[in-house]
Formats: structure tokens, C-alpha cells, sequence
């Protein structure tokens, strides 16, 4: 029927919300190599296939409600970490990205704000942010060992654009308030 | 008022801590000038209330401004004390563009002295030439010097500072004095248009026999120099600066984002907040979708299989009712029956006695039948119980009368 290679893979990881990283898959390789085809064949069949500026592929849902439970805990959690580097004044991105975190040592539940925060997004102990962490893992944004360690991937730098999205609405809002 | 200078310089002399953690702060109140006296009292010092009288006393410390209740370390002692300490500080741009109006009024003057033949004049204006030179060329490297602690400070602090703190910092160093001095020392810009003029001025007095040759080359030489090194600061500033405030201004802007995201969930509650602010997961999942393996052997079954005779329900071979369809008919005719002959006096009893054959299972079915339906109204008699038998033992129970109901 056509020519691109992997393309069962492919689709199984990414209706999964998988995200694809080029140098870990020959699947993601292939999607690197050919992204223009792989997207325009999805296109054809109603998804957005979206290639990250850091190099890294996903479907970005058309409808917002898929899994916005979910999408809302992760996004929590996530904020929240960034939140938390920032206010320590580290190198959030290089941070985020190199270094390795314990669960148990994460601010999410032992700080009264964001353990408030979390509440609201249903997440109300260790148990469901484990949770939360291994949805992520599900989806390609981090990997969590035996031992409760975390390293994120690159996938996780989706957060960084929405974070900067979200700060240039904001001055965009101030700046025809202003006007 | 003017200071005692011994009294002045011995209470430095003792208090030099002190000092250097007042030069740290911009202003002070009374109350936390005496907790920096307490913090660094020395075992045998003075009482802190004292040291602090003496500080305003002696004009170590003066008042903020007229009619202000706070307090600044005097300028000249700030001074004095980066100078004993080699702690550059950084000369604003607007001394700089001072400096370089300075020199376009002194070259104005050697001008006009050279062309006046005044000699006197024109060696004053060359000497003062010299000193503005010298004092960009010092008060530039005092820049630099000060930004490049900042640099090596701010990379290698152990202080907690939030990113947006960091960057703020940047952005100050970037915009009080960096940009500004690229103004004034670009091409085209005002120390290049003074320079040169300064230059112009220069030849003229090299060439006149008013001045000796050897000043007019050595500030011509000077001058050179100051341009040169001017430049090269600020070009080296930038490249100290220009990194950190890119990164951190990114920084800023991702924590800035966070921030208000969370900001959004805690006022706005879940609801909507996913729509708004998270980034989204595409999750498809098959509902009842039939494989191609599937699809293929229905093909399959439709292309080659012969048409066949729908199914039908297999009755048993003995060709006898099946049991629940016998027991059925029986409650049906129990209601039937019950019916016609109402009222009974004990419905139990009638059951049983037109019944024998009936099990103790079957004779409850029946009783139930009836005492629920809703032809029928049951009532208990008041008499005491009374037995029963059945196909397969006894009941005991009180009579019961069944009445049909008005229609």
C-alpha cells in the first residue's frame, strides 16, 4: 500500500501517546528521515503529526478533552518541578534535562503549596504521583527505575514551549492593556 | 560641618567590618544601624547604641536625603573603601558621556588658544586633555573590572537567587551600563564624533610652534589608545553579558510560564485549566474494531461458504412440556381457579386439599401467587396456627382468608 517503513510501529506509538526521539528506534529514525510523508499520509487520516523544534515526534490531539485528566496531572506535576528549580535559581532547562531526581525527594507533596496545588488535579499522594510518573513514562517523557529514580527525555521539553507560550500571552495581554 | 579627621579615621581604623557591611546596603534605618553595630562588636568595643551615635556623629553614616529617617555610608568613604579594598566600581554611562563633553569643550578651547597664541592657555588645555583621557580609560577599566566580578560572582555564588532574580540582575548590568556605553562609543556615535574633533585639535597644536611637539604626540597617542581600549571594554562586556542574558532570559520567560499556570489552576480550579494551559496527549483507542484477519475470513466465509437454512430450536425428542412451562400453566390455573371460588376462608388449606400431589415448594409458589396479586386482598385470621400437608411434608402457618377485590 505504501512505502514507509515502520509505519505500524510508528502508528501504534504515537495513538499511544508515544513520543518518538530520532536516535533511540529505527522507528524514529525513519520518522526523522521521511517526517514530511509521515505527516502528510497522517494528515490524510485526521491527525496532526507534529515534529518539536527539539527533535522529537509526537500527534497533537485536534480534540483537548483525550485524556485531560491525565494531560492535567502531568502538567501539574511538571509545572511544578520548573516552578520549583526556578525558585532555587537553577538552570531549569539543563537541570531538567541532565540531572536525576528521587520521587521521595520532590517538593510536590511536602510543600504545602503545591501539595495543595496537586489536589486539584486529584493527585493527593505518593501513590498518584507514582502515578503520574509513570504515565509519563507511558508516553515517552521520562523513565523511572527500581529504585523510584527518575530521568526525563526530551519529550519533556514540550513543557519548556508551553511555558514560554504562556509567558508571551501573557505580555501580549499587558502589552494591549497597556496600549 | 567639617569632620575631625583623626576622631574620623581611628573609628574607621576600629570598625572596619562594620563598614564593609554597611557598604553593602544602599540605606539603613536606625534600628538596623545598631544591628550591624551589635553583629560586629568586638569583645572590649564601645556599647552598639554608642557606636552608632558616633557613626552619625562623625558623618560615617549621613542621612539618605534631607528629612529622610534613613541612612547611607558617605560617599567618599564608600570610595575609600573600594579603593582600599580593590573593589572597582562601575562608572555610569552618563559620566562617560560627561567625560566625552568635556573634551569636546577643552579641544573648543585649545582651539581658540592656538589660534590666540596663547601659550599658557593652550598648555592648560592640553593638560586637561591628558586628565579627562585618563579618567575615561580608568573609570572604563573600573567598568569592566566591576561587571567581570559580577560575571564570576553571579556563575559561581552559592546564594540562592530565583531565576528571575539572576536575570534581573543581568538585565540591569545589560541596561544601566553596557547598551549605553555601545551608544556612546559605537561608530558614528558621540566618542567617536568628540575623538575625532579631539584629533583635528591635536594636529593643530602638534603643527604650532606653541606647544612642545612631544605633548601634542603623547596625547594624540593617548587618545588612540583610550578609543581603542574603549571599544575593546564594551565589546568584552557584551560578550560576558550577552550569553547569561539570553539563557537566562529564556530561563525567566519558562519559569514566568509555569508561575502563571499554576497561578490559573489555584484561582480557576481544574475546569478548563487542562484546555488552557497543559500541553495535550493524542490517546486513540479501538472500540470493537474488527482486524483485518477478521475482515478477511468474513470475505472469505461470503465468497465461498453455500447458502444455508437459517437455525431453529432443537425441541427435546420425548416431546414432553418442558418443567417450568408445566409449573407456569399450574399458577395460571391456581389464579383462575381461586378466582372463581373467592372467597376462601384459608387459602392454605385449599391449596393442599385441591392440590395433594403437590411439593411443599410448589404449594408456597402457589400461595404466594395469590396472596400478592392484585385481584386478590389476604388477611390472617386471628385464630392459632394449624398444619398443613403436602406432597412432601407439613407446614405450619395461621389461616389465611382471600377476598377477591372490587373491580
Amino acid at each position: 500500500m505504501n512505502q514507509l517503513p515502520h509505519l505500524a510501529e510508528i502508528f501504534d506509538g504515537l495513538r499511544r501517546g508515544w513520543h518518538f526521539v530520532p536516535e533511540e528506534s529505527e522507528a524514529a529514525a525513519a520518522l526523522a528521515a521521511e517526517f514530511p510523508k509521515y505527516q502528510e499520509l497522517f494528515a490524510a487520516l485526521g491527525f496532526n503529526l507534529v515534529c518539536h523544534e527539539r527533535d522529537f515526534f509526537y500527534l497533537d490531539p485536534a480534540d483537548r478533552d483525550q485524556a485531560e485528566g491525565l494531560a492535567g496531572k502531568i502538567a501539574a506535576v511538571a509545572f511544578i518541578l520548573v516552578d520549583h528549580l526556578a525558585n532555587e535559581g537553577r538552570a531549569i532547562e539543563q537541570s531538567i534535562l541532565n540531572d536525576r531526581f528521587l520521587l521521595g525527594q520532590l517538593p510536590h507533596l511536602t510543600r504545602d503549596s503545591y501539595a495543595a496545588l496537586l489536589r486539584q488535579v486529584e493527585v493527593h499522594d505518593a501513590s498518584d504521583l507514582r502515578q503520574v510518573f509513570r504515565a509519563m513514562q507511558r508516553f515517552g517523557w521520562a523513565e523511572m527505575n527500581e529504585a523510584e529514580e527518575v530521568r526525563f527525555r526530551r519529550p519533556f521539553c514540550r513543557v519548556f514551549t508551553q511555558c514560554l507560550a504562556l509567558a508571551e500571552q501573557a505580555a501580549a495581554r499587558k502589552e494591549a492593556a497597556d496600549a | 560641618m567639617r569632620v575631625p579627621p583623626k576622631p574620623f579615621l581611628d573609628f574607621c581604623a576600629r570598625h572596619v567590618p562594620l563598614l564593609r557591611a554597611l557598604a553593602a546596603e544602599t540605606e539603613w534605618t536606625e534600628p538596623a544601624l545598631l544591628d550591624a553595630a551589635i553583629r560586629h562588636r568586638d569583645e572590649g568595643d564601645e556599647q552598639p547604641d554608642r557606636t552608632v551615635r558616633r557613626m552619625i556623629d562623625l558623618r560615617v553614616v549621613v542621612y539618605s536625603e534631607p528629612g529622610a529617617d534613613t541612612f547611607e555610608l558617605a560617599e567618599p568613604l564608600r570610595r575609600l573603601l573600594d579603593y582600599i579594598f580593590d573593589e572597582a566600581m562601575p562608572t555610569t554611562p552618563e559620566v562617560i558621556q560627561g567625560y566625552v563633553a568635556s573634551l569636546g569643550t577643552v579641544s573648543q578651547r585649545l582651539e581658540r588658544a592656538l589660534k590666540d597664541e596663547d601659550a599658557v592657555t593652550a598648555a592648560l588645555a592640553l593638560q586637561e586633555v591628558n586628565d579627562t583621557l585618563r579618567r575615561i580609560h580608568r573609570d572604563t577599566e573600573e567598568t569592566r573590572a566591576r561587571i567581570l566580578i559580577e560575571v564570576a560572582l553571579f556563575k559561581t555564588t552559592r546564594r540562592q537567587f530565583t531565576v528571575r532574580d539572576k536575570f534581573q540582575r543581568i538585565v540591569h548590568w545589560m541596561q544601566r551600563y553596557v547598551e549605553p556605553m555601545g551608544d556612546i562609543i559605537r561608530v558614528d556615535g558621540e566618542m567617536e564624533a568628540a575623538f575625532g574633533e579631539t584629533a583635528r585639535v591635536l594636529r593643530l597644536a602638534h603643527e604650532s610652534a606653541l606647544t612642545p611637539e612631544a605633548v601634542a604626540v603623547r596625547e594624540m597617542r593617548l587618545l588612540r589608545v583610550v578609543e581603542k581600549f574603549a571599544l575593546r571594554v564594551f565589546q568584552q562586556c557584551r560578550r560576558e553579558l550577552q550569553p547569561l542574558y539570553e539563557s537566562l532570559r529564556r530561563a525567566s520567560l519558562i519559569a514566568e510560564g509555569a508561575a502563571l499556570a499554576l497561578a490559573r489552576l489555584q484561582k480557576d480550579g481544574a475546569d478548563g485549566w487542562v484546555r488552557a494551559s497543559a500541553p495535550g496527549f493524542a490517546l486513540l483507542r479501538f472500540h470493537h474494531a474488527p482486524t483485518n484477519a477478521a475482515f478477511a475470513l468474513a470475505f472469505e466465509r461470503l465468497a465461498e461458504g453455500p447458502p444455508a437454512a437459517p437455525p431453529t430450536v432443537q425441541r427435546p425428542a420425548s416431546g414432553m412440556e418442558p418443567e417450568g412451562k408445566r409449573r407456569r400453566a399450574w399458577l395460571d390455573s391456581v389464579l383462575t381457579a381461586a378466582e372463581a371460588e373467592a372467597p376462601l376462608d384459608d387459602t392454605l388449606d385449599w391449596l393442599t386439599s385441591r392440590h395433594p400431589d403437590r411439593s411443599t415448594t410448589e404449594v408456597l409458589a402457589g400461595f404466594t401467587r395469590l396472596f400478592f396479586h392484585s385481584r386478590f386482598r389476604a388477611s390472617f385470621h386471628e385464630t392459632s396456627s394449624r398444619l398443613y400437608r403436602t406432597a412432601d411434608g407439613e407446614l405450619r402457618a395461621h389461616p389465611v382468608a382471600l377476598q377477591t377485590k372490587a373491580k
